[in-house]
């Protein structure tokens, strides 16, 4: 029997109680302009999901081409440069940060620890909707003169802004107003995160009793909350170049025969400021896959996770470490070697407490009760994963590998195993395992196994031959390769079985859609807890939670998010809220 | 980018001491039952103030940013081509405006809630008369084409103040909202929670524009601000 605390003494006094929550009042501010931070959830996962589908048919685009080379008649190589850009910047910023930190930070946090809502609600509301502002700014650059940007995802200058690159009138102008946007926009998100983090846990929710996806969506955000400066004092300054003619990057330039109003500006310090948001970028996407990751297989394989306390730690050492190896992305920069020993050495550094993790989950599956569900196939997948990803990382952090292999298609697989596949697989894994706590209904295990199995193997299929095809030398960013004495024939077939592939893994991605919508109605009933977990969220007195989550009683915690499996108790976990002893004589 | 490391270091020693107390080395599989009393104690820092605090640290990373992007490509000897008189008479506006909230925030404490409506609105005009004198000085260095060129010292004056001058604003809206509900509403809040988060927000943003000014123009602090942003 839980206990529980009530009454407005019982809580914390910065909790907000029941009676100080704001209440909606009509359909549209339950459930469009809300300020319950589920259905805000709810709100940046859909709109995150949706443009990444239209980033993910992008990428079809992309391949059609790379694959089968002019049959396509609509994608020129402006077109191409288009693609790649947009996939890249929507993938990376408008899905995967939006996803994580709006998504399933804003149904987490608050649930996880036992808190009512986020400390500003009215905040939070307002975050959501200036996302959704940014989204359709960056999607009216579809639509503009010229259409959208092709200046690549890093966006460099002098040639993001030079007449020739494709969306030069008012495709980046949109692109950098969007980014613009979503700073301010996640801002505001962000500071209620942390707030709500520091100060509405529910009582005995110390910080080492907070489960690991609280912990890496919280350093996650304290991480975003100092990279994204960076990126947004390179937008208005590129901004500026570009509307005002102001010179921060812009070099002399001569262009067709004329010289041009510009002088003086510094690319490289562009790459500074870009790197600086996004090296950490990297880790704001990664740290809450790793913290989901970790409770997903605590729960899944029935066991505590191993090395509680050095998964935090390095949780927390990686957050740190993450603002000291942005110049690994520069090492062709022509800057000082020196600085590239020392971001090659601090690289390497990095990876110590990412091998932690790695080793703390492999130990974690060792001797569990694992439970193959569609959750755990994806968080296991995602362990492959990012340590295929994270492998070739290291060649890539070491100058002398770096140089020649820079700028070709085995960065393209390496970032996409690292932040493109290994996040993605965390997601799915997320959605598959809250889903019922979401909607009360089961997703369908067996069509969950085939968007799995299809999409895990695919993933493989697609980049493992992307990492050869990279050592063979073929370039990234070429509109075609065809006719390139350096590039052997071979490397098209292998481009064309790679297109093959993406199409599949697409197309699978509709089975998931599917599953989504029809086990709304048809979903098995999921009753509160279903995966016997022990967090809060699943302990809340209804599925789906209402606004205010507890009900009229606050919950209290007495132990560790991680008691499975535990001796002698009456059922293999312990919920967190439970007081009881597990048994007579068991340590208090 | 040193600047902006040496930021990041203070940020992460205030982290640092935080975390410190907060029992990282707890073994928290051994410790079932509740360590801490089931009533979480008062906080000593109200949200607000702590999420103030945050976004204040993030801004000031922003402007960290620009002063180390203004050290990489403006070089040591350009200047902003400007007569740096009017910008200390914003300053001390601004310095002024500060002191004035200090002032009302005394005020409200005790309880004299008219004399601190009194010292906010000095405070907003101060903060207005600041704003103004910016702007002036951007019209002037605007309509002698210094902006919009290739001139980087000019470009990261409007730059810089531009942003500045936005959060002042900000700044400013929120001094017009606590002013107007002592004076409009029949039973108005407490004016002192408010005027202290206005008296947190406009020392930041005091301190972060006099290590612009600094950098911008020669003051005697100038010297310190170029060793931390162009060591060597």
């Amino acid at each position: 029997m839980s206990d529980a605390i009530t009454g407005p003494q019982g809580g914390s006094p910065l909790l907000p109680e029941a009676d100080d929550l704001y209440h909606p009042h009509s359909w549209w501010t339950r459930y469009v302009f809300s300020q319950d931070a589920k259905v805000i959830a709810i709100q940046y996962a859909g709109t995150a999901l949706a443009i990444g589908f239209v980033a993910l048919i992008l990428s079809w685009f992309i391949r059609l081409q790379l694959g089968f080379p002019g049959l396509a008649t609509f994608i020129g190589p402006a077109e191409y440069y288009q693609l790649i850009t947009m996939h890249g910047m929507i993938m990376v910023v408008y899905m995967l940060t939006a996803v994580f930190l709006g998504g399933f930070g804003n149904y987490l946090i608050p649930l996880m620890l036992g808190a009512r809502d986020m400390v500003f609600p009215y905040l939070n509301m307002l975050s959501y909707w200036i996302y959704l502002l940014a989204v359709l700014v960056l999607v009216a650059s579809f639509f503009a003169p010229g259409g959208p940007t092709g200046a690549g995802w890093t966006l460099y200058p002098p040639q993001s802004i030079l007449a020739g690159t494709p969306g030069q009138e008012w495709g980046i102008v949109l692109m950098l107003v969007s980014l613009i946007l979503f700073i301010a926009g996640f801002t505001m998100g962000g500071v209620n995160y942390v707030v709500t983090v520091l100060q509405a846990r529910a009582p005995g929710m110390t910080l080492m009793r907070m489960p690991l996806t609280v912990w890496g969506i919280f350093t996650a955000t304290v991480l975003a909350l100092l990279a994204f400066p960076a990126l947004l004092v390179g937008a208005v300054m590129m901004l500026l170049d570009r509307l005002l003619g102001t010179s921060f990057f812009m070099p002399a330039i001569i262009e067709a025969g004329q010289r041009l109003r510009y002088g003086g500006g510094s690319p490289i310090l562009f790459q500074h400021l870009f790197w600086f948001f996004g090296h950490p970028e990297v880790y704001i996407v990664a740290l809450p896959a790793f913290g989901i990751v970790s409770d997903l297989i605590s729960t899944h394989a029935r066991k505590n996770i191993f090395g509680y306390r050095m998964m935090v730690w390095a949780i927390l050492a990686i957050g740190v470490l993450s603002f000291v190896v942005w110049a690994h992305h520069m090492y062709v920069s022509g800057m000082n070697p020196y600085f590239g020993f020392f971001f090659a050495t601090t690289t390497l550094i990095i990876a110590i407490p990412t091998a932690i993790k790695v080793y703390n989950w492999v130990l974690t599956l060792w001797r569990g009760d694992i439970h193959l569900t569609v959750p755990m196939l994806f968080a296991i997948a995602f362990i492959v994963t990012f340590l295929n990803g994270g492998l070739t990382g290291l060649f890539l952090g070491n100058v002398v590998v770096d140089v020649p292999l820079s700028d070709t298609m085995f960065v393209v697989a390496h970032f996409h195993m690292v932040m493109g596949v290994a996040p993605i697989l965390v997601i799915f894994g997320g959605l598959y395992h809250w889903y019922p706590k979401v909607t009360g209904c089961m997703l369908d295990a067996r069509l969950g196994q085939i968007h799995f199995w299809i999409t895990f193997l695919g993933a493989y299929a697609i980049f493992f031959p992307m990492h050869y095809l990279g050592l063979l030398g073929v370039p990234r960013r070429y509109y075609e390769t065809a006719g390139l004495g350096f590039v052997p024939p071979s490397a098209e077939t292998l481009n064309a079985f790679i297109s093959l592939v993406a199409f599949v893994v697409g197309a699978a991605q509709i089975v998931f859609l599917f599953n989504l919508l029809r086990s709304l109605r048809h979903g098995a009933p999921a009753g509160g807890n279903p995966w016997r977990a022990t967090t809060l969220e699943w302990q809340t007195p209804e599925t789906p939670p209402p606004h205010g989550n507890w009900g009229p009683a606050l919950p209290v915690v007495y132990r560790w998010p991680y008691d499975y499996s535990v001796p002698g108790a009456p059922e293999d976990f312990v919920p967190q809220n439970q007081p009881a002893p597990v048994r007579a004589g068991a340590v208090p | 980018m040193s600047l902006v490391l040496a930021y990041l270091a203070v940020l992460g020693a205030f982290a640092a001491r935080w975390l410190a107390r907060q029992h990282l080395a707890d073994r928290p599989w051994l410790a079932v039952g509740s360590p801490h009393p089931l009533v979480a104690p008062a906080a000593t820092t109200s949200p607000t103030r702590l999420g103030l605090s945050i976004f204040l640290a993030s801004a000031g990373l922003l402007f960290s940013l620009l002063v180390a992007a203004y050290a990489m490509r403006v070089p040591g000897t350009a200047l902003v081509p400007l007569n740096p008189r009017l910008l200390w008479l914003t300053t001390s506006l601004l310095a002024g405006a500060s002191l004035a909230l200090h002032g009302a925030r005394a005020a409200a404490r005790r309880g004299r809630e008219e004399e601190a409506t009194a010292a906010l609105g000095f405070a907003s005009a101060a903060g207005l008369g600041f704003l103004g004198g910016q702007a002036f000085a951007w019209h002037a260095l605007w309509q002698a084409g210094h902006a919009q060129g290739p001139d980087a010292a000019a470009a990261f004056f409007c730059l810089i103040t531009a942003l500045h001058g936005l959060h002042i604003l900000a700044g400013l809206v929120a001094l017009a909202w606590i002013t107007a509900r002592a004076a409009l509403l029949p039973r108005p809040p407490r004016l002192e929670p408010g005027t202290a988060l206005c008296t947190l927000y406009w020392d930041a943003l005091l301190a972060v524009w006099l290590v612009l000014f600094g950098l911008l123009f020669r003051t005697p602090w100038s010297g310190l601000i170029d060793a931390l942003c162009r060591p060597g």
